[in-house]
């Protein structure tokens, strides 16, 4: 359902000089399968991401959704996703129902399709009394929400999440934990990256390790602790990174 | 395609209008400034002008002793006291006084011989009260000048008329609505032009830059609408604000206009405001290039910035680009001519003044009207470039 070949991101950074962001990353993600990938900040989790969503193009590499090569055919691979980040943001002046709607018809339905499936979005995340309500003038948790809601409101059978708990409080969290399980339920195809290891153990079928652009290791939380011989997730991680990295 | 640029059109108006600034600059500012600086400044300086007239001056005369009935007639021109100083320049510069006339000590003696006195009024021009007080003065001393002529005339049994051969009369033969146009041709082709550009810049700084600083540019981009219509849907918002500011100015004027002629025509004794329906309809024309081609390169300039503020000061100096050609309509003796007619901002700036003291040179009409659509063109092929790049969308 996921997919990358070898892909590789290149960045010219007026300081660094050329950064390598992504570096040969291969993975395939199924139907109804959470695939967590975990890396420190700036190992290129949110690179990878944005290649699969069609944000940026990969330098060399070929990356599907649905079997759709979003290079190519990015629309209709988009039409399939749906894409949540920690700071993908709402329009404020718009309200709540009028956001989620929005991204309905962004996504090709209708007028009255849209409404129906908004209505029903927010009454499953308790956000019905918030309908009319400013997204600017709603709380980080119901803001949460309608982020859900928009991103749902397609029904997408892919779900890309770029650290989709970040700055938000245990409650707003377990929001979208719940959704994440749920979803999974549903058959979907999940990735969702983190820097947060227990996290990625308690929710993902399958982890990799991304490090400095590089994929260095792939598998379950139960293979990966094995291969390290580690008693938790985070000793495992700073097995496979490296103990002089994993100081800073 | 069309559905989605509607879509996205529909919402970023929605968007928009709730937000003030917008508002303040696409609405409010449009409709008041003309009213304002037609009638109510005008009006507020010629009030502010009558006050300070009507008020009493003060004024010093040295060795007014020596110019016998002089002081009387300055009493009883009613609009000028006299204070008594001893230093009359300090005096004014103090603002104890508002002018001094100065008469030498042997004033009478000198008369009696027939020699030519002068007799200096002292003043501060920086000062208006000072400036009408001397005024006053000088036509009191005119007329004391006068009835000595005419005692001496007198004297030797002649005629006043002897020493008034001709009296010089000028008339101004252009008419109160020819004034009119002449000052509003001036100042409306800038005013409009910035209208424009302020009524874009808003918009064009938040449907950019803004959605960037809050994270919504990044939501927006994946959903499933192809890059170039996400572009077509913001420039098309960018370019109604443009258009609805301009336009809503054009149309306060014409009610500005239509409520002067109306109202006896007249803003002064000598100034009467007069615009053509096709003077109007120059204006209207004109406008929808220029409005596209100012939305296109703010959209293009916001869209570099990372953040609202970083995008307000790249557009300033832009502002300045566009100021600085427009108020070529100010500078008198400049016609358009072929080589004007190509340059962005001059052009537009110069043909609306023409159609406003109703020239119309269709030639030049139509190459400047071609020419900004050509920029703008251009400008709008840029700002979709810009909209597909990595870099312009995601800086780190
Ligand atoms: N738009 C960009 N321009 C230049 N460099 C970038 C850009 N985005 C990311 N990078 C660089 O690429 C590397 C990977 O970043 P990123 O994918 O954001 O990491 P992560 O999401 O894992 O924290 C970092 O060194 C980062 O500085
Ligand atoms: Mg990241």
């Amino acid at each position: 359902m996921i997919e990358t070949r070898n892909i590789t991101k290149v960045f010219g950074d007026k300081k660094r000089g050329q950064v390598i962001a992504v570096n040969n990353v291969s993975f395939k993600v199924m139907a109804g399968e959470i695939f967590g990938l975990l890396g420190l900040n700036g190992a290129g989790k949110t690179t990878t991401l944005r290649i699969l969503a069609a944000l940026m193009k990969p330098n060399s590499g070929q990356a599907f959704l649905c079997g759709i090569d979003v290079v190519g055919e990015p629309e209709k691979a988009k039409a399939r996703l749906g894409f949540l980040t920690g700071s993908t943001g709402l329009y404020g002046r718009l309200k709540a129902r009028e956001m989620i709607e929005y991204f309905g018809k962004l996504h090709g339905l209708d007028s009255k399709e849209a409404s129906v499936r908004a209505g029903r979005l927010m009454e499953i995340l308790d956000l019905s009394e918030f309908a009319e309500t400013r997204c600017d003038k709603l709380s980080t948790g119901n803001k949460q929400k309608v982020s859900v809601a928009r991103t749902m409101i397609p029904d997408p059978e892919v779900l890309i999440l770029d650290e989709p708990t970040i700055g938000l409080d245990v409650i707003a969290s377990r929001t979208v934990v719940q959704f994440i399980n749920s979803e999974k339920g549903r058959g979907k195809a999940i990735i969702f990256s983190t820097h947060v290891m227990h996290e990625a153990e308690k929710l993902c079928d399958r982890i990799g390790v991304i490090h400095r652009g590089n994929l260095i290791a792939i598998g379950t939380p139960a293979e990966l602790k094995e291969r390290t011989a580690a008693a938790d997730m985070d000793d495992a991680f700073v097995e496979l990174v490296g103990h002089d990295v994993a100081q800073h | 395609m069309l559905r989605n640029i509607k879509l996205v059109y529909r919402k970023e108006i929605l968007d928009i209008i709730r937000d003030r600034r917008t508002v303040i600059s696409m609405i409010v500012i449009p409709i008041l400034i003309f009213p304002l600086i037609t009638v109510g400044l005008p009006t507020l300086m010629m009030s502010m002008m009558t006050k300070t007239k009507g008020e009493l001056q003060k004024v010093a005369i040295v060795n007014g002793a020596a110019a016998p009935g002089l002081e009387e007639a300055i009493e009883s021109s009613g609009k000028l006291q006299i204070v008594n100083t001893d230093s009359v320049e300090s005096a004014i510069l103090d603002e104890e006084i508002d002018a001094a006339i100065v008469f030498p000590s042997d004033l009478q003696a000198r008369l009696d011989v027939f020699d030519t006195i002068s007799v200096p009024i002292l003043f501060d021009e920086t000062e208006n009260k000072s400036e009408f007080a001397m005024q006053k003065l000088r036509n009191v001393v005119t007329d004391y000048r006068k009835g000595i002529i005419e005692s001496r005339l007198a004297v030797r049994g002649l005629q006043t008329n002897l020493a008034e051969p001709f009296q010089v009369e000028i008339r101004n033969v252009a008419s109160k609505e020819k004034m009119g146009s002449f000052m509003v041709s001036m100042f409306l082709p800038y005013i409009i032009l910035i209208l424009s550009l302020t009524g874009a810049m808003y918009t064009a700084m938040d449907l950019t830059a803004g959605e960037k600083e809050r994270g919504t540019m990044e939501t927006i981009l994946v959903s499933p609408i192809p890059r170039w219509q996400l572009a077509t849907g913001k420039f098309l918002t960018i370019f109604t604000t443009s258009v609805i500011a301009t336009m809503l100015a054009i149309v306060s004027m014409t009610a500005t206009v239509a409520y002067s002629v109306s109202s006896g025509g007249a803003l002064s004794d000598d100034i009467a405001l007069k615009i053509t329906p096709a003077a109007v309809a120059v204006i209207v024309l004109m406008m929808i290039p220029t409005a596209s081609l100012f939305s296109a390169i703010l959209m293009s300039i916001s869209l570099a910035a990372k953040t609202y503020k970083e995008a307000q000061s790249y557009t300033s100096p832009f502002m300045m680009v566009v100021i600085l050609p427009s108020m070529v309509s100010i500078i008198p003796g400049i016609e358009l001519n072929l080589i004007l007619s190509v340059i962005p901002f001059v052009n537009i700036s110069l043909c609306l003044k023409e159609a406003i003291l109703g020239n119309f040179s269709p030639l030049h009409i139509a190459i400047i009207f071609a020419s900004t659509a050509v920029y703008a063109a251009i400008a709008i092929f840029v700002a979709h470039r810009l909209f597909e790049r990595e870099s312009v969308l995601f800086s780190n």
